[in-house]
């Protein structure tokens, strides 16, 4: 092996593991916030958030890597794949706009993005879908989901 | 915002709660026969079950294939797990399923 072996290596070499890390010691203030952002862009109360095995009733998961998800019920949650700069690193149109963005536009384009999804059980129809949604998300928000949708090659 | 394919024998009621607990244990020669088959395929093994990715993570067709692959083999299921649902096989595209029938008449030959 040349250079330091990776378990020698600091824990940023890995931008997820770095996000999870960042939004354990910040989950709460994140689930408050998570929470009236999905309040404030008119999710029902009944949909905001989910309970995962072994966890309480959370709208923010910091443990879960993936951006976003939809569980049963069509229940909106976001995770600590919103801090990382590399979640769409396979995606190089989307994943620069994506990496630019500030975190207002992300959380806004992930809830967005997860609502199609739970409406539509689709994820491809939900990346064509997202950017004219009519929740009231900010427009850096439509821009990631505009990006997102742009090359279909690349899903 | 993106997705990995959960495959193994998993109960149903703890994957509703989006979390992945395996029944019994992936039969070990068949995941290494299937790895085998699909090489490169960056798939995980975790506690009796294999996760790989799917949307937004690259191609989604080789992931595909090996779920389905996997279940036709083993009779595993094949869930979202993050969303906690389950994927019909039937779901999957038919041309992952032409891939897999594909692969499998390949193996026979050989």
């Amino acid at each position: 092996m040349i250079g330091t072996p990776p378990s020698k290596r600091s824990l940023w070499h890995d931008p997820a593991e770095h996000a999870r890390d960042f939004a354990e010691r910040y989950a709460d203030p994140m689930n408050y916030h998570v929470e009236s952002r999905m309040m404030e862009l008119g999710i029902p109360t009944h949909r905001i958030g989910a309970r995962k095995y072994g966890y309480p009733h959370r709208a923010f998961w910091p443990e879960e890597t993936t951006g976003g998800g939809n569980a049963p019920g069509r229940r909106l949650t976001v995770d600590s794949g919103v801090f990382n700069p590399e979640l769409m690193a396979n995606r190089p149109e989307a994943g620069e706009v994506w990496a630019k963005s500030r975190l207002r536009d992300r959380i806004d384009a992930i809830i967005a993005h997860e609502d199609a999804e739970s409406l539509t059980g689709d994820h491809d129809l939900a990346e064509a879908m997202a950017p004219d949604t009519t929740l009231p998300i900010t427009e850096g928000a439509r821009q990631i989901l505009r990006a997102i949708r742009g090359n279909p090659r690349e899903r | 915002m993106i997705h990995y394919l959960t495959v193994g024998h998993l109960d149903p009621e703890a994957l509703r709660e989006c979390a992945a607990v395996a029944t019994r244990p992936l039969d070990e020669t068949t995941v290494r026969r299937v790895l085998a088959e699909f090489p490169g395929i960056k798939a995980e093994c975790k506690d009796g079950y294999m996760v790989v990715p799917w949307h937004g993570l690259g191609p989604v067709g080789v992931s595909e294939a090996f779920a389905l692959r996997l279940h036709e083999l083993t009779g595993c299921l094949i869930a979202d797990r993050r969303n906690g649902r389950l994927i019909e096989p039937e779901a999957l595209s038919g041309k992952n399923r032409a891939a897999v029938q594909e692969l499998s008449q390949v193996n026979r030959r050989i």
